[in-house]
């Protein structure tokens, strides 16, 4: 179920309707828990067996971490853990891309091996709950965490249908404290949450999918070499439909939460006005970055182990952030980009210490900098293979290569560059603010005119070919 | 800059929430009203999305519950044209499921109605020559992949219920007509409200101009406009029409002279267990050659001689064939884009085709004595 869909709107509606009753808490939990699994099983009904099999692995061993004291057993049990849940991904999500690099390496070495192929389905969200649930485990067996008490509210942390399928990953010391004492959202809560889910919902269809799609489209759904502008135009718009596709799920799970009380953490603070890219990663996909920090850069040592270990560090945790993304070698590109990128800001840090910028327009050309090559990265992201990225690349800078390349049209052009444009400034402007700081210093009636054209563009907007969310695929 | 862990809820703008949400309301009531208004005044009617979605809910029809009185029509564009009215006047009782798609060859939807048990009702099957060619012989497969992920198990009442609510608002406003959303704007089709202010798309995926809108030789007119007023856009209109011949030509030549036989032979056993197990079912398959005209009719001929491949289709394969060029009515019928008939001309296209099942014995003469 798609938040935006008209069905999740009656789904939603419903939920809320039952979280307002003047029923006992431990019961409206439950109610919760149970339309959870509604909401996951309205793809695949059998993979509610894969998230049963988390919550229950995951709820028992920090349970049995928690109780233990030989660090063997604390170990062993982690290892379990950590082979349910990897296992879990690692078969449904990179079986048939191991199997592929498999055939691949066996062809190469002269053995013709020609298996099967393999046809398994990926479960929706699988990604984001076993980083949940794995988080968990490892923090309990760093004794950052104690097991919780609860089954009820374990399972609801698991399968909480606003962040269930695509985020934010929300960690257990987050979630679990807010199941204890009974709540109902109040009038501010429900006003704030729903207006992000107006904003989300904006933001997803209206901009992502009505705007920005039919121009990647354009440009990325053709074996034709495009022309300079419009291999930039169409890697700035990806930019921006990816940004408020994603930002725009956060921003709606984060609304929905809040309309039934709950706080979810941010997931996107401006992420285009970021100057270099460690900046940059504490504002894109924040609750995937910090998780990456915490339980693969810090794991592996950090850079507590001297320079050179902390640029293999650095790689190391951005190559697995790209396959995490998806099981193809141009994610494992677009992660290694990353990793390159901020070992080269590491790099110049070291050697030139935190610069003062004296003169105000560096910030900006930074920014913009930091923008442009991320978007250079978002070109491994957005291809189907390497043959497509690097002739985009190529068209980019201006080796065409072909008697006919393609052009898109100065319509689309202009609102490619348009809408970049509008977002970062946006961005910059809100840089080191929030929404809500705009949103309280705007008067009320303005507030809602605005909210007012936004329902509008997005009933507009609502027709047509179900689109879900690209994040869903991870 | 605020941690990681923060979060909106305590820095959300207080007081106002009734009034501001009211007033929203009120706006966004007076907004859409507006919208709609002018949306009519430019001449727009309410009209519904064509998308896999509605193409899967009109699939789900046949799921369930008696099918020997469904007629399901497949094809290509060709085949939209197909009214379910016509057939509901001249057999009362007898219901269309239109399961066509624009430019996609239907082989897909044949299986997936042969593999479909429940399914023993008539298929329509709009022949299309090229069919058979490999590179888009399964273009319709990925309508049935996602009419099958979509409505399985719980997936059915979502994607219903959706699509219902949908449907409910795009027929009562026309500012929710798909011809003038947001994406349209994003590709500045919006320049060109003519063509497509009276084309009405129903719930059935059933099509027609607008009555109260659309004028006289509507068709002919919307051909003029996508061919270009001026001179120099009908001969480029033209070369492109020509270019795309030639290539077809090529191509089919190509595969023609590689092997024939093997290409025939394909096609014949692919579509015979298929006609094989809709009729064990009680079902019929009637494979319909839609009319053509100007150099892609003299092409089809000249690549695919009658005598050779169609007459010999029906024997080889089971199934009923109607040939358009042997139905008087149809044979008179213009194409102006050298493949589609004038939506004026849907209903006169339905029945010729109705009567000639009729003839045939396809579907029951309503008018036929009863036997005792």
């Amino acid at each position: 179920m798609l938040f935006n869909s008209y069905s999740f709107i009656l789904f939603f509606g419903v939920v809320v309707a039952l979280s307002r009753l003047p029923i006992g808490w431990r019961v409206k939990k439950l109610v919760l828990l149970l339309l959870s699994y509604v909401f996951y099983a309205s793809w695949n009904p059998p993979f509610v067996a894969l998230l049963w099999i988390s919550t229950v692995i995951d709820f028992a061993v920090a349970r049995w971490i928690g109780r233990a004291a030989a660090p063997s057993r604390r170990k062993g049990l982690l290892a379990l853990s950590l082979l349910v849940n990897l296992g879990m991904l690692g078969y449904f999500k990179y079986a048939g891309f191991m199997l592929a690099n498999f055939q691949h390496l066996m062809g190469s070495l002269g053995w013709d091996f020609q298996p099967a192929a393999p046809s398994i389905i990926l479960p929706v969200g699988i990604s984001f709950y076993t980083f949940q649930t794995l988080a968990y485990t490892i923090d309990v067996y760093r004794r950052q965490t104690r097991p919780w008490p609860s089954f009820l509210d374990y399972a609801l942390f698991v399968t909480f249908f606003p962040q269930l399928v695509a985020g934010p990953v929300v960690r257990a010391n987050q979630f679990l404290p807010q199941c204890v004492e009974p709540k109902t959202a109040s009038a501010r809560q429900v006003s704030w949450g729903l207006t992000l889910l107006v904003l989300g919902l904006f933001q997803k269809m209206v901009v992502a999918d009505g705007l920005m799609a039919p121009i990647v489209e354009a440009v990325y759904s053709t074996e034709r070499v495009m022309r300079t502008a419009s291999a930039w135009a169409g890697t700035v718009a990806f930019a921006m439909q990816i940004y408020c596709d994603f930002a725009g799920y956060s921003a709606c799970a984060i609304g929905v939460a809040m309309c039934l009380g709950f706080v979810l953490p941010d997931n996107f603070r401006c992420p285009y006005a970021a100057i270099g890219f460690r900046d940059f990663w504490s504002r894109w996909h924040i609750t995937m970055s910090t998780w990456f920090r915490d339980y693969v850069y810090v794991a592996l040592g950090g850079s507590r182990k001297g320079p050179a270990r902390t640029v293999i560090n650095l790689m190391a945790t951005m190559l697995v952030c790209g396959l995490w993304h998806g099981a193809r070698w141009t994610f494992v590109a677009w992660g290694g980009l990353h990793g390159v990128f901020l070992v080269v800001q590491h790099g110049l840090k070291r050697l030139f210490g935190t610069p003062s910028w004296r003169w105000v327009g560096v910030r900006p050309m930074l920014a913009i900098l930091t923008f442009g090559l991320s978007c250079l990265a978002r070109v491994f992201f957005r291809s189907d293979g390497f043959g497509q990225a690097f002739r985009m690349l190529g068209s980019m800078f201006g080796y065409v290569g072909s008697p006919k390349p393609q052009s898109l049209s100065g319509h689309m052009l202009c609102l490619a560059f348009g809408v970049a444009a509008a977002v970062l400034g946006i961005h910059w402007v809100l840089r080191d603010r929030s929404l809500e700081w705009a949103a309280r210093r705007t008067h009320w009636t303005i507030r809602a005119a605005v909210v007012a054209i936004l329902i509008v563009l997005i009933l507009m907007s609502s027709a047509g070919e179900d689109r879900a969310f690209i994040y869903f695929q991870f | 800059m605020p941690s990681s862990t923060s979060n909106s809820n305590q820095r959300a703008p207080r007081g106002h929430y009734a009034a501001t949400w009211a007033l929203t309301l009120l706006l966004a009531g007076a907004i859409f009203a507006g919208a709609e208004w002018a949306t009519r005044r430019l001449g727009f009617v309410p009209s519904v999305t064509d998308d896999r979605a509605l193409w899967a809910a009109q699939r789900d029809r046949l799921r369930t519950g008696d099918t020997r009185n469904t007629v399901a029509v497949l094809g290509t564009s060709r085949m939209l044209r197909f009214q379910p009215t016509v057939l509901a006047d001249a057999c009362p009782g007898t219901e269309t499921v239109l399961l066509g798609v624009a430019g996609q060859r239907p082989l897909g939807a044949l299986r997936d109605l042969a593999d479909d048990e429940n399914f023993r009702g008539v298929v329509i099957y709009g022949y299309v020559p090229d069919t058979y060619r490999a590179a888009i012989r399964e273009d319709q497969q990925r309508w049935v992949d996602f009419y099958h992920r979509t409505y399985g198990h719980l997936g059915r009442w979502q994607a219903a219920v959706g699509k219902w609510v949908e449907l409910e608002l795009q027929g009562r406003f026309a500012i929710l007509n798909p011809r003038i959303g947001i994406r349209y704007a994003a590709r500045g089709r919006l320049h060109r409200p003519e063509m497509y202010k009276a084309l009405q798309l129903f719930p059935d995926r059933s099509r027609a101009f607008h009555s109260s809108v659309a004028e006289p030789d509507t068709w002919a007119k919307l051909m003029a406009e996508r061919q270009g007023s001026s001179e120099a856009a009908k001969k480029k209109h033209l070369r492109r029409r020509t270019r795309y011949v030639r290539r077809l030509e090529a191509i089919d030549i190509a595969e023609r002279r590689v092997r024939p036989q093997m290409w025939y032979d394909h096609q014949v056993s692919t579509i015979r267990p298929l006609v094989s197990r809709i009729q064990a079912r009680g079902g019929q398959v009637v494979l319909f050659l839609a009319p053509a005209s100007g150099p892609l009719w003299d092409l089809q001929q000249r690549l695919w001689p009658r005598n050779k491949y169609w007459d010999r289709l029906a024997e080889a394969t089971g199934a009923v064939t109607i040939h358009f060029m042997d139905i008087p009515d149809l044979r008179a019928m213009p194409t102006a884009d050298l493949v589609h008939i004038a939506p004026e001309d849907a209903p006169l296209f339905t029945q010729a085709i109705v009567q000639e099942m009729i003839r045939l014995g396809v579907l029951e003469d309503p008018n036929a004595p009863d036997v005792p």
